[in-house]
């Protein structure tokens, strides 16, 4: 069976009291070892919910689709390195978000996805993503994706992986692990 | 006993770390995506039983089956609960709405979220009247979506806009002209507007000040929807505040007003084309009217002539039966008065409100010939002049007639809530998998192989 690969990520500022970060771990943190479509369907409508509602902190991000398969396959094994690794994770506390201190804090979340090729849901996906070059980082395509997402049926999704760095408030990334390359690939959302 | 199925997704990593909190699903048993011929194999296969495989894959090979079964089928559902379940757009997910006559003022996402609380009855006797339906259906979200047809739903709320039309601008004119009547007289007359969808709410609007409106939109708005719901709930929006400030300055037991759009029972005729959100009003029966303190109906329609619509027929005669006073009140009996001079509006108003005053018979010296037009209450002005206006619904007297949603027991006192509807009222054609019972999707999505009602499938 061929597949493509959907994936986005999304780099937010933390902001003191923001309940983004605490909502996203807990809705990946207690969704079930086992799960029926509608589950999958409820978790992803309250994720895409989420970052829609916070998109405008959304500082950084990127996102991707293609449906070739074996890129898709190599792809995707990439993103679950990314976070079987902990690859982005910090490796001590940097302090939680401070109001006083200027020094600002973010999360990523990321999702990716191989769906199953030519299903009802991978053309949708490729529709949704179908973006103009001028457009690519634009924060309502970030927004048009997200839309887009809340129509997946998982009936036609193979796998698909969720990670939040970070799992503590006090180990947000800095701007200064955003500025290591192993981060270059997102790239500045730009407010259109 | 069946053992129960395990759920498909099964996660196969997961981290919780400070660093890091993360999990990956994966799911076995993915069905690849079959053209219709190799459709029509499984479900041989899973129904006939006894076809081997051999054969099987030779049908597979060859070109299209003579068989005449079909892998889907085409059943009638709700219309609202597959609008609810799987989007307001539900089968045509890529069509939007047209609004005629939107402002280009910025929309008010708040109020437009909160519709169906702002605008419920706040006397507890008409709560139970009132179907916040329409007003919730900016914020619904699908709750699934159809197998075979995953196109994003764009929200309403993104979408939907105020409205004010010339004929909203008339209609509040006539509201206020109504509440103007009954401001200090006629509490024990509940009042019954029957006007198209966005001048109804727009009346209720300009009475809000007598009366306290209760809405009865009991749909949702669709592309294809042969009832314009989305311009009702326009024009809900545009009325928010003046409904907001009648509601201020009302008295707490003010009478009620049942608030319907009377083209809620619109012609359908396409189910391939067209989307059937139609409905039946429902209103309290005469018991529950008496119960509520009412001894009058005072029933508001458009034009001289017309009646009650066919699902209140059974309504209004069980009314008359019951010794309640029905009349009926043309809009086109108020009428602006030339001598009056234009009043004061604040600028938030003016949208909506000329400063016009409409009176009954079109002339102050008329306006309280109401009462002895409709003799519901003692005129509070002493020897007024009834007009000379065509207005048979002062005469009016409800009569049983036999229509597609009478229920057989005319004559006899019954709910709205049980009324009879016609066959395939309110119903939209869905697509479901034979095999499998899934719902497919929407047959308006489809053109092709999904719009005849059976024959042969291939890809």
């Amino acid at each position: 069976m061929l597949t493509s690969l959907f994936a986005l990520e999304l780099c937010v500022r933390l902001v003191p009291g923001m309940p983004l970060r605490h909502a996203l771990q807990q809705l990946v943190f207690m969704h079930p070892e086992h799960a029926g479509h509608q589950d999958r369907h409820v978790l992803y409508s309250q994720i895409t919910d989420l970052l829609g509602h916070n998109l405008n902190l959304a500082e950084r991000g990127c996102w991707e689709y293609f449906d070739d398969h074996q890129r898709a396959q190599s792809d995707y094994e990439m993103w679950s390195k990314g976070m079987l690794t902990e690859e982005g994770a910090r490796t001590s506390p940097s302090g939680p978000p401070d109001p006083y201190r200027p020094e600002p804090r973010y999360l990523t979340f990321t999702i990716a996805m191989l769906l199953v090729q030519g299903s009802a849901t991978d053309k949708m996906m490729k529709n949704v993503c179908h973006i103009p070059e001028p457009e690519l980082w634009y924060r309502r395509t970030f927004g048009r994706i997200l839309t887009g997402m809340r129509s997946i049926s998982f009936a036609s999704v193979r796998s698909d992986i969720l990670y939040l760095i970070p799992g503590d408030e006090a180990w947000g990334l800095t701007l200064e692990d955003l500025a290591t390359p192993k981060f270059e690939y997102l790239r500045p959302i730009a407010n259109a | 006993m069946t053992a129960q199925k395990a759920p498909p997704f099964k996660r196969n990593a997961f981290i919780a770390k400070p660093g890091i909190v993360g999990a990956r699903w994966w799911q076995e048993s993915v069905a690849a995506p079959v053209g219709r011929r190799g459709a029509m194999v499984i479900a041989l296969v899973a129904g006939a039983g006894i076809v081997g495989v051999a054969s099987v894959m030779m049908l597979a090979l060859s070109g299209p089956s003579s068989s005449p079964s079909s892998d889907v089928k085409t059943v009638p559902k709700g219309a609202l609960e597959m609008q609810r379940e799987y989007g307001w757009s539900f089968g045509v997910a890529d069509e939007g709405i047209k609004l005629e006559g939107a402002s280009d003022k910025p929309v008010d996402l708040a109020t437009l979220a909160s519709l169906y609380t702002q605008l419920a009855p706040t006397q507890p006797r008409h709560t139970p009247y009132y179907s916040p339906t329409l007003f919730q259906s900016p914020t619904a979200l699908p709750r699934a979506v159809p197998v075979e047809d995953a196109q994003p739903v764009m929200p309403l709320i993104q979408t939907i806009r105020p409205i004010v039309t010339p004929s909203m601008r008339e209609a509040f004119q006539q509201g206020r002209s109504v509440a103007s009547l009954f401001e200090t007289v006629g509490k024990d007359t509940a009042v019954i507007v029957d006007l198209p969808g966005p001048d109804a709410v727009a009346f209720a609007a300009g009475a809000s000040k007598s009366f306290e409106p209760i809405f009865g939109f009991d749909n949702w708005p669709h592309p294809r929807g042969v009832v314009p719901a989305h311009q009702t709930l326009a024009a809900a929006l545009a009325m928010a505040p003046a409904l907001k400030s009648g509601a201020a300055g009302r008295d707490k037991s003010a009478p009620g007003m049942f608030v319907l759009d009377r083209n809620r029972l619109a012609p359908y005729a396409d189910e391939a084309t067209q989307f059937d959100n139609r409905y039946v009003a429902k209103l309290p029966d005469a018991a529950a009217l008496k119960k509520l303190g009412y001894k009058n109906v005072l029933y508001v329609v458009a034009k001289d002539g017309e009646v009650e619509t066919d699902d209140l027929n059974e309504d209004f005669v069980a009314y008359r039966q019951a010794e309640l006073g029905v009349r009926i009140l043309p809009t086109s009996t108020l009428t602006q008065d030339p001598a009056a001079k234009p009043r004061a509006v604040p600028a938030e108003a003016r949208d909506y409100d000329t400063g016009a005053t409409y009176s009954y018979g079109g002339s102050d010296a008329t306006h309280y010939g109401f009462w002895v037009h409709y003799p519901f209450a003692r005129s509070p002005r002493p020897n007024v002049r009834a007009p000379n206006i065509a207005n048979s619904g002062r005469n009016y007297v409800p009569a049983p007639r036999r229509t597609a949603y009478s229920s057989g027991t005319t004559g006899t006192a019954s709910s709205s809530s049980a009324r009879p509807r016609p066959a395939n009222f309110g119903l939209t054609p869905v697509v479901i998998g034979v095999a499998t019972g899934a719902i497919l999707g929407s047959r308006l999505s489809r053109s092709g192989s999904w719009n005849r009602s059976g024959g042969s499938a291939f890809g």
